[in-house]
């Protein structure tokens, strides 16, 4: 699949999308789902969960196109979709006893081992975002992984800047003590 | 009563032909000159009794008409689309569908050589090679020397590349170009990279545990 | 070293591994297509059925009635919330509604032309036949047709002398009659 909608503005597809045309909509796909794909996977801490919660996103998101607003970001409100459908995914797993932080000393080992022997850059990160809740990582996410601006996560989450301002810090205070290398300058 | 079967198939087959030719004329003889309605109306024929496809024939004559060509230019127009499709069925194969004649004719016309249909046929055997030609044909015509192009969209197809692959790569190597890339040198080095992509993931890009967990229809 | 650069250097170490994409991400992508597809017509398979639309029948009378009620409330809708969404043009798909026909949408960004148009192996290459409409929003040209399967060549006419290609598409070979066309293959998969 390519995007056939190259050149054009994320609103202009959008509209063109609401508009009938097909070529439009797989363009959105094309456009978003790595990124979306990325943040539930980091989120959720599991590939199929974050499939689940980026399919449902995509479905409601292209049927629910008549309600973007186009002063807005479209990735905005497509992300403000997605952390609604990974909130409810999440505690839907809270519910069913599945738990995504795991046992506090496995965590420790295996971040010493990733020190030491793993060059899997995405498997450390993983292990340092097993150490945050979700209100945390979702905030981390958003910040450093997607580079949005407080403003806009506030917009989509719902929560006050000042929180997010807190929650980010304290999330990039505990992913860097996890970090290799991330205290010794290099 | 085979016989009469027979018969009857070939005279309706006749008529569909007959009427299929005086439809075109129709066609041709409202927005051309007479004298280059008829010409153009004889290549046509020709290519329908060769079992070629006909409207590709009749369209480019309408282009030179739009175009403003002369009638000269409207009959060599239509000629040249007439042959090249003749060549682009010798080298894809009598089995080739219509639309691969049609996309292999637009190949040949950018300078593709005819062998490079030939191997582009062996290295996806089964498949339609339409998008292929066509991501082929797009590259010569954006710069890319023929023989380079032929290369790489053959190694892609050889290495299973899908056509949204092909178009992909397409895309790549358009944007390295627009860029400031050599055309050759681009187009190398993307089919390089999907290449070496490839080989670390499986065939067709696709990486381990790729079966479906989730809801598919 | 500064910490505000240093925080920006583990911010930016961090952002490379989050971003890195897995082998996963393909498949799961093309898993969501289907699922779209599927879901938007049920009765047609696989990845084609993304593109395939469904046919209703009804009586010429009943057609335009609703056609024109339909016009007439976008309209009045359209005035309330003007600026609201961008005024793609709504007209009906233009060429014949068959199962062996696909919806198609030519765009094109031109900015300053006062008239667009589509011409084609589809259209005899008469520019009179498909103008596009012009998005009312930006420089946006847009313009719906149903095209039967297949491979078609096509230019873009501005304002009535201009012969420009689809800069989104492959290009065909350099024509006998100059200047290069582009090409669309009509296929279920979304054309080109």
């Amino acid at each position: 699949m390519r995007d056939a909608r190259l050149g054009l503005t994320d609103a202009e597809v959008a509209a063109l999308a609401r508009a009938g045309d097909q070529s439009a909509r797989s363009s959105l796909v094309l456009r978003h789902h790595a990124s979306c794909l990325r943040f539930a996977r980091h989120l959720l801490g599991d590939d199929a969960d974050a499939e689940d919660a980026v399919q449902e996103t995509f479905v409601r998101a292209l049927a629910a196109l008549g309600r973007y607003e186009e002063r807005n970001a479209f990735r905005g409100w497509l992300f403000q979709i997605l952390v609604h459908r990974c909130r409810s995914l999440a505690a839907g797993r809270m519910r069913r006893r599945e738990r995504f932080v795991s046992d506090d000393h496995a965590l420790e080992r295996a971040a010493v081992a990733g020190d030491e022997a793993s060059q899997d850059a995405q498997r450390t990160l993983a292990v340092a975002l097993a150490g945050l809740d979700l209100d945390h990582r979702e905030a981390f996410l958003l910040r450093v992984g997607e580079e949005m601006e407080y403003e806009e996560m506030s917009r989509l989450t719902g929560v006050q800047v000042s929180a997010l301002r807190m929650r980010v810090k304290r999330a990039r205070d505990h992913v860097r003590a996890r970090w290799p290398g991330a205290n010794d300058g290099s | 009563m085979n016989r009469t079967l027979a018969l009857c198939l070939a005279l309706a087959v006749a008529t569909a032909a007959r009427a299929d030719e005086g439809s075109d004329e129709a066609r041709l003889n409202a927005r051309l000159a007479p004298e280059v309605a008829h010409q153009v109306s004889t290549l046509v024929n020709e290519a329908r009794a060769a079992g070629l496809p006909t409207d590709p024939l009749i369209a480019r004559a309408f282009e030179g008409a739009s175009r403003g060509a002369d009638a000269a230019g409207i009959v060599n127009g239509v000629r040249r689309q007439s042959s090249a499709q003749a060549s682009a069925r010798g080298a894809l194969g009598p089995g080739s569908q219509p639309d691969e004649i049609v996309a292999g004719a637009s190949a040949l016309l950018a300078g593709v050589p005819a062998d490079s249909l030939s191997h582009l046929r062996l290295a996806r055997a089964g498949g339609s090679l339409v998008i292929p030609l066509v991501v082929l044909c797009d590259l010569v015509a954006r710069g890319v020397p023929a023989d380079v192009a032929s290369v790489a969209v053959v190694t892609a197809a050889r290495a299973g590349a899908t056509d949204n692959v092909l178009l992909r790569i397409r895309e790549r190597i358009h944007t390295g170009i627009e860029n400031g890339g050599a055309p050759a040198g681009t187009t190398g080095e993307v089919v390089r990279q999907w290449l070496r992509m490839t080989a670390g993931r499986g065939r067709h890009g696709e990486g381990p545990g790729g079966e479906s967990k989730r809801k598919t229809p | 070293m500064d910490p505000e650069r240093e925080e920006k250097r583990v911010d930016e170490r961090i952002r490379a591994a989050y971003r890195q994409p897995s082998a996963t991400d393909e498949p799961a992508r093309e898993r969501l297509i289907a699922r779209l597809a599927s879901e938007r017509t049920p009765r047609a398979g696989g990845l084609r059925g993304w593109f395939a639309v469904r046919e209703y029948h009804a009586r010429p009378v009943w057609v335009f009635a609703t056609l024109v009620a339909v016009l007439a409330a976008g309209s009045w809708l359209g005035a309330r919330f003007a600026g609201r969404h961008a005024p793609i043009a709504m007209a009906p798909v233009a060429g014949p509604s068959d199962a062996s026909t696909l919806p198609v949408t030519f765009v094109l960004r031109a900015p300053g032309a006062t008239r667009v148009a589509v011409v084609g192996d589809f259209n005899n290459w008469d520019a009179s036949a498909t103008p596009m409409a012009h998005s009312g929003s930006g420089d946006l040209w847009v313009l719906n047709l149903r095209l039967p399967r297949g491979v078609h060549l096509y230019s873009f006419v501005l304002d009535g002398s201009e012969w420009r290609p689809d800069p989104a598409a492959p290009l065909a070979a350099d024509g006998s009659f100059g200047g290069h066309n582009s090409v669309i293959v009509v296929d279920g998969a979304g054309g080109l």
